[in-house]
C-alpha cells in the first residue's frame, strides 16, 4: 500500500468528518461506521508494524510533498524505530477510546469524531519529520481533546478544560517562537532554509543559545508529558475529562511530550541537554516520587491514576535523560507500556463509575465477589503498572532504573524507592476496590463485565502480556534508531570536550 | 511629466471610480424612484458595483507600479491587494445585513451609499503617496463612517457611539495635519518620493531628520486612533457595541486594512535603504515608539477582552489585539533585514479580515433572527449558549473562526501568525515575539468562552435564541472555509501577499 503513513493519519480525520454526514438518528449506523473505521485504522497500524524492517536506524515508509517550498516547508512524513510503537500504541487506544465511550447517549457522532480526529492528529505528530508539521499535529491534537473533556466531562469540566489548554498552549508558543529562531540559526549555520528534522541535527551552536532553545522546547514537552513542576494542569483535567478523553490524553497524547524530548530536544540541542541534565534527572525524579506519594494519597479512582500517570512519566524522562543506551529504551518502553497499563485502569475506572455513580474510593470495596471477570482483568493492569516480572510493566522500569544507575547512583536508588511506592498505591487501589466487605456504592446490582468491555481490557492485558515476556519483540525494533540517535548526541560532546 | 493630472490616466483608478459613480448611483436611485420597505433593490446595486469594481481590478495585473497621478497616487501590486481586500469586505458587508436588515436598522438607501463612500475613501488611501492626498482620503472615509456609526437609531447607545467617534476623529485629524506642516517646513513638499529624497541625502541634518521624524510621528499617532492602537484606542469598544453589527465589521476590518496600508507607506518611506535601527537616535526612537504600541496595543486588547460579556465588546478589543500583532510586521519591515514583514503584514490583515467577518457574520444572524422585544440589547455570551449542537454548522464555523483569532493550527490564523513572527524572528525582534506569543495565550482564553457558550453550556430556551440562517450565516461559513483552507495549504496565501508587496517601495 502506497502512502501508509498518510492513510494511518487521515482516515481517522477524514473518515471521522464523513461520521458528521450521516443523518442524526441513525445510532446504529453511526456506531458501526466508527467502529469500521477505528478497526481499519488499527489495521494499517498493524500492517505498518509488519512491514517494518527493525534493523535500519533511519526513517522508513518516507513520504515528501512540497507545502511551502520556499521556506523549507514540507510534508514529510517518516517512521523509525522510535516512532513505530507509539503509532501502534495510538492505534489500540483510539479503538479503546471509541469503545469506552459506546454507551454515551449524547451526540454520539461527534465525539466520535473527535475521538477520531485526536487520534489522527496524534499520529501525525509521531509519523512528521518536518518541525513545523510536528508543531501543527502536536497543536491541533489540542483542540478535539479541549473539546471532549468540556462537553462530555464532569461537574467542573469547563475550568478544567480552559486549564488544560491554556497551560498547554502556552508552553506550545514558546516553542514555537523557539522553532522560529532555531531556523534561522541553521540557516545561517548550514545555508538550507529548512524544517526538514534531519537539517538540524548534528549543528554546532554555542552552549548559551543551546540552552534558551533547549529551555522553551523543553518547557512545551515536560507540560505536556506532564511532569513536576509543570503537572498542575493535570490531576483535574484527568478527572473531569470523559474515559474516552483521558485514555486518548493520557495514554497516547502525553506521550508526545516525552517523545518531543527525545526526537527533538535531546538531538537538536545535545550541548544543552547534558548541561541540562541534572536539573532534568532532578525534576523526573521529582515528579517520580511526588506523584507516587499524592498517588498514595488520593481519595478517587481517576485521581489516584492521575497522579500515578505523573509519577510514571517521570520515570520515563528519567530514563530519557540518562542518555543511556538503556535508559533510552526503558524511557520509549514506558511510553509504550504506560500507555497500555494506564488506558486499561482508566477504563475499569469508567465501567465502575458507570455502575456505582462514584468515583469515592472509600465507598467502593469487595467487586471480586460481583465482578470476578473484573478481577481477573484489573489485576494484570496493576501488575504491569507495579512492574511485576511477567508482565511488560518489568522491563521498562528495569531498564529506566539500570539507565538511572547508569547516571548517578542516588538517582537509581531514589528512583528504585519512587517505583517501591508505586507498588504500595497500586496495591491499596485493587484492595479498596475488588477485596474487603461490599462498599457503600457496591449494595444495588452491580452486573459483571459485559462482552464489549471484556473484549478492550482483554486485548490491552493480552498486550502486556506479550509486551512483558517477549520484551525483544520491541526492543530489537527499537535498537538501530536509539543507538544512532544516542551516538549524534554523544558526539559532538566529545568535540567540545576536546 | 511631473504633477500633470491627465484624463488619459483615470483607467488606472477604474475601481475606485466605480465605486464613486456607484455610491452617487446608489443615493439618484432611491430619489427618483424609492422602494418601500427592506431596500433590497440599492443592495443588489451596491452588489453589483463592487462586483464591477473587483471585475475592474482583475483586468489589470499587479506586477506594474505606476504612479496614475505623479506624486499623488500609485497604482502597485500593494494597493492592488489592498484594494481586493477592501472590495470583499464590501460585499461580505453587505451580505452580512441582507438578511433582517429591518432589525439591525439598514432598511435606509443612504446606508448603502455612505458606505460606498467610506470605501471609495479606503482604496483611495491604500495608493496615496501624497501627504495631502493621504489627509483627504482619510477623512472621505472617516466623515462617512462617523455617519454610519451613528446609524443604527434603535440600538442603545448608538448615538453616543457616533459622537465618540467623532470627536477623537476630528484630534486625529488635526494630529495629522500639524505633522503635515512640519514634515513641509522640513521638506518643502508633501510628496513621499520628496520626503525619501531627502531622507536619503548626506546633506540631511539631524534636526532636519527629528523634524521629519516628528512629523511622521504625529501622522502615525492619527493612524493609531483609526486603527485603534492603544493608546488611541478608547472609542473602539463603545463605537463596535453602538453601532449595527455589520457596520462595526466594516469599521474593524475596513479602516484597519486601509490604516495599516497607509501606514506600511509611511513607515516604508524611511525603511528600506539603511539599517534603520543604525540609522541615528531619532530613527531609533521611532523605532522603539513603534515597537513600544505594539506590544501595549497587544497587551491592553487582550486583559480588556478577558473581561467582557458582551460580543461585539469582546471583538472591538480582540481587534484592538490583533492591530498590535499587525504591527509586529511594521516593526520587522523596519528592523530592515527581511522583506517577510511587509507581506506578513498584508497575509495577516486579509486572514484578520475573514476572520473577524466569520464572528461579526454570526453575531449579525442572531440578531436578524431577534424578536421584536430584544431589539437594542447588544448579544451577549449567553446568547449563544447550545448553538453548537443546534446548528451544528454555523456553531462549528463560529468555533473555527475563534481557533483562529487564538492562533491555533489547522487555520489561517496560525498560519498568518507564523509568516508575521517568522519575519519578526528574521529581523531580530526574538523579544517582540515573545511577547505576542505570550499574548496569544491570553488571547485564547477568552475567544475559547465563546466556544464554550457554543458547546459546553445548556441551551437557555429549548432551541436557543433563533438564528436566521441567511447571508450572514451562510456567510460566516464562507470564511471559516477559506480559513480552514488557507490554514492547511498556506501557499497561495503567502504567494498573493507577496506578489502585491514585491517592490512597494521606491
Amino acid at each position: 500500500m502506497n502512502h501508509l503513513l498518510s492513510w494511518i493519519i487521515w482516515l481517522p480525520v477524514l473518515g471521522g468528518m464523513g461520521l458528521m454526514a450521516l443523518p442524526e438518528g441513525r445510532a446504529k449506523a453511526a456506531r458501526a461506521a466508527a467502529l469500521a473505521l477505528a478497526l481499519a485504522e488499527m489495521a494499517l497500524c498493524l500492517l505498518l508494524l509488519a512491514r517494518f524492517d527493525g534493523s535500519l536506524a533511519g526513517a522508513q515508509f518516507s513520504e515528501y510533498l512540497p507545502w511551502v517550498p520556499a521556506w523549507g516547508l514540507g510534508y514529510r512524513l517518516g517512521v523509525d524505530g522510535i516512532s513505530v510503537f507509539l503509532v501502534a500504541l495510538n492505534g489500540l487506544l483510539g479503538l479503546a477510546a471509541l469503545l469506552a465511550a459506546w454507551k454515551r447517549p449524547d451526540h454520539w457522532r461527534a465525539m466520535a469524531m473527535l475521538i477520531l480526529a485526536a487520534e489522527g492528529a496524534a499520529q501525525g505528530a509521531f509519523l512528521a519529520r518536518d518541525v513545523v508539521l510536528f508543531y501543527l499535529f502536536f497543536e491541533a491534537s489540542l483542540i478535539p481533546i479541549y473539546l471532549l473533556i468540556g462537553v462530555w466531562g464532569g461537574e467542573k469540566r469547563v475550568a478544567a478544560t480552559t486549564r488544560f489548554l491554556l497551560y498547554t498552549l502556552f508552553g506550545s508558543l514558546l516553542m514555537l517562537a523557539a522553532i522560529l529562531v532555531m531556523y534561522f540559526q541553521v540557516r545561517t549555520l548550514t545555508g538550507k532554509t529548512s524544517f526538514d528534522m534531519a537539517d538540524w541535527q548534528g549543528l554546532t551552536l554555542p552552549l548559551g543559545y543551546q540552552a534558551w532553545l533547549f529551555g522553551a522546547f523543553f518547557l512545551a514537552f515536560a507540560i505536556k508529558a506532564g511532569l513536576f513542576p509543570l503537572h498542575s494542569w493535570l490531576p483535574e483535567a484527568y478527572r473531569q475529562a470523559p474515559v474516552a478523553g483521558v485514555i486518548l490524553l493520557a495514554g497516547s497524547l502525553a506521550k508526545m511530550g516525552s517523545y518531543g524530548m527525545l526526537r527533538f530536544c535531546l538531538p537538536f540541542f545535545p550541548l544543552a541537554a547534558h548541561a541540562a541534565q541534572p536539573l532534568v534527572a532532578g525534576l523526573a525524579l521529582a515528579s517520580l516520587l511526588y506523584g507516587a506519594g499524592m498517588a498514595l494519597v488520593q481519595p478517587d479512582f481517576k485521581g489516584l491514576l492521575s497522579y500515578a500517570s505523573v509519577s510514571h512519566m517521570g520515570l520515563c524522562v528519567l530514563g530519557l535523560f540518562s542518555l543511556d543506551l538503556a535508559g533510552w529504551q526503558g524511557g520509549l518502553l514506558t511510553m509504550v507500556n504506560h500507555g497500555v497499563s494506564i488506558a486499561a485502569l482508566f477504563f475499569v475506572a469508567g465501567l465502575l463509575w458507570e455502575r456505582l455513580g462514584t468515583d469515592e474510593l472509600s465507598r467502593h470495596g469487595g467487586a471480586y465477589a460481583r465482578m470476578p471477570a473484573l478481577g481477573l482483568l484489573l489485576l494484570p493492569a496493576a501488575f504491569s503498572f507495579m512492574g511485576v516480572p511477567g508482565t511488560n510493566g518489568f522491563v521498562n522500569e528495569f531498564l529506566s532504573l539500570w539507565g538511572a544507575f547508569q547516571y548517578r547512583v542516588l538517582a537509581g536508588a531514589l528512583g528504585a524507592l519512587g517505583l517501591i511506592l508505586g507498588a504500595a498505591y497500586m496495591l491499596g487501589l485493587v484492595k479498596k476496590v475488588m477485596l474487603g466487605p461490599s462498599g457503600e456504592a457496591m449494595r444495588g446490582p452491580v452486573p459483571d463485565l459485559d462482552g464489549r468491555e471484556r473484549l478492550v481490557l482483554g486485548a490491552l492485558v493480552l498486550v502486556i502480556f506479550v509486551a512483558g515476556i517477549f520484551p525483544n519483540l520491541l526492543l530489537s525494533r527499537m535498537g538501530p534508531s536509539l543507538s544512532q540517535s544516542l551516538q549524534s548526541l554523544t558526539a559532538p560532546v566529545a568535540v567540545a570536550m576536546k | 511629466m511631473n504633477g500633470v493630472i491627465s484624463m488619459n490616466n483615470l483607467p488606472g483608478i477604474y475601481p475606485d471610480l466605480v465605486v464613486l459613480l456607484g455610491a452617487f448611483a446608489v443615493l439618484a436611485l432611491e430619489l427618483l424612484w424609492p422602494q418601500k420597505g427592506s431596500k433590497t433593490r440599492v443592495l443588489y446595486v451596491s452588489m453589483a458595483v463592487l462586483g464591477l469594481g473587483l471585475l475592474g481590478l482583475g483586468a489589470r495585473s499587479w506586477g506594474m507600479p505606476q504612479e496614475v497621478f505623479p506624486g499623488f497616487l500609485r497604482v502597485d501590486g500593494l494597493s492592488g491587494m489592498a484594494k481586493f481586500i477592501l472590495l470583499g469586505i464590501g460585499i461580505l458587508t453587505l451580505a452580512a445585513g441582507k438578511s433582517g436588515s429591518r432589525n439591525l436598522g439598514l432598511d435606509h438607501a443612504e446606508y448603502y451609499a455612505l458606505l460606498l463612500f467610506a470605501l471609495f475613501g479606503m482604496m483611495q488611501l491604500c495608493g496615496s503617496v501624497n501627504f495631502l492626498g493621504t489627509f483627504v482620503d482619510l477623512e472621505t472615509f472617516s466623515l462617512a463612517m462617523y455617519v454610519l456609526a451613528g446609524f443604527n437609531k434603535r440600538l442603545a447607545g448608538n448615538r453616543e457611539a457616533a459622537l465618540k467617534y467623532f470627536l477623537p476623529g476630528a484630534f486625529a485629524a488635526a494630529f495629522f495635519l500639524f505633522g503635515l506642516a512640519l514634515v513641509f517646513g522640513a521638506t518643502g513638499s508633501v510628496r513621499y518620493q520628496d520626503f525619501v529624497t531627502a531622507w536619503q541625502s548626506p546633506a540631511l541634518r539631524e534636526a532636519q531628520r527629528a523634524l521629519m521624524l516628528a512629523g511622521l510621528g504625529l501622522m502615525l499617532a492619527a493612524f493609531a486612533f483609526k486603527v485603534g492602537l492603544v493608546p488611541f484606542h478608547f472609542w473602539v469598544p463603545d463605537v463596535y457595541e453602538g453601532a449595527s453589527t455589520p457596520v462595526s465589521a466594516f469599521l474593524s476590518a475596513g479602516a484597519k486594512v486601509a490604516g495599516m496600508v497607509a501606514l506600511l507607506r509611511l513607515v516604508g518611506l524611511v525603511a528600506d535603504p539603511l539599517d534603520f535601527f543604525q540609522a541615528g537616535p531619532s530613527s531609533y526612537a521611532l523605532g522603539r515608539v513603534l515597537l513600544l504600541l505594539s506590544v501595549l496595543t497587544m497587551m491592553v486588547g487582550n486583559l480588556a477582552a478577558l473581561r467582557q460579556k458582551s460580543v461585539k465588546r469582546m471583538l472591538a478589543y480582540s481587534s484592538v489585539a490583533h492591530s498590535g500583532y499587525a504591527l509586529v510586521g511594521l516593526v520587522a519591515v523596519l528592523g530592515g533585514h527581511s522583506p517577510d514583514g511587509a507581506s506578513a503584514l498584508m497575509a495577516y490583515v486579509l486572514v484578520y479580515v475573514l476572520m473577524n467577518f466569520a464572528a461579526f457574520g454570526l453575531v449579525a444572524a442572531l440578531e436578524a433572527g431577534w424578536p421584536q422585544a430584544l431589539l437594542g440589547r447588544p448579544p451577549m455570551l449567553e446568547d449563544f449558549n447550545g448553538l453548537g449542537f443546534a446548528k451544528p454548522v454555523f456553531g462549528a464555523a463560529l468555533a473555527l473562526a475563534m481557533f483562529s483569532m487564538a492562533g491555533l493550527p489547522p487555520t489561517a490564523g496560525f498560519t498568518a501568525k507564523f509568516f508575521l513572527f517568522k519575519s519578526a524572528v528574521e529581523a531580530g525582534q526574538v523579544g517582540l515575539v515573545v511577547v505576542a506569543v505570550l499574548n496569544s495565550v491570553l488571547s485564547a482564553a477568552y475567544y475559547l468562552r465563546l466556544v464554550v457558550h457554543l458547546y459546553m453550556r445548556p441551551a437557555a430556551r429549548e432551541a436557543g435564541l433563533p438564528l436566521f440562517e441567511g447571508w450572514g450565516a451562510w456567510m460566516t461559513v464562507f470564511c471559516a472555509l477559506l480559513l480552514l483552507f488557507w490554514g492547511l495549504l498556506p501557499q497561495s496565501l503567502i504567494n498573493l501577499s507577496q506578489a502585491a508587496t514585491m517592490g512597494i517601495w521606491h
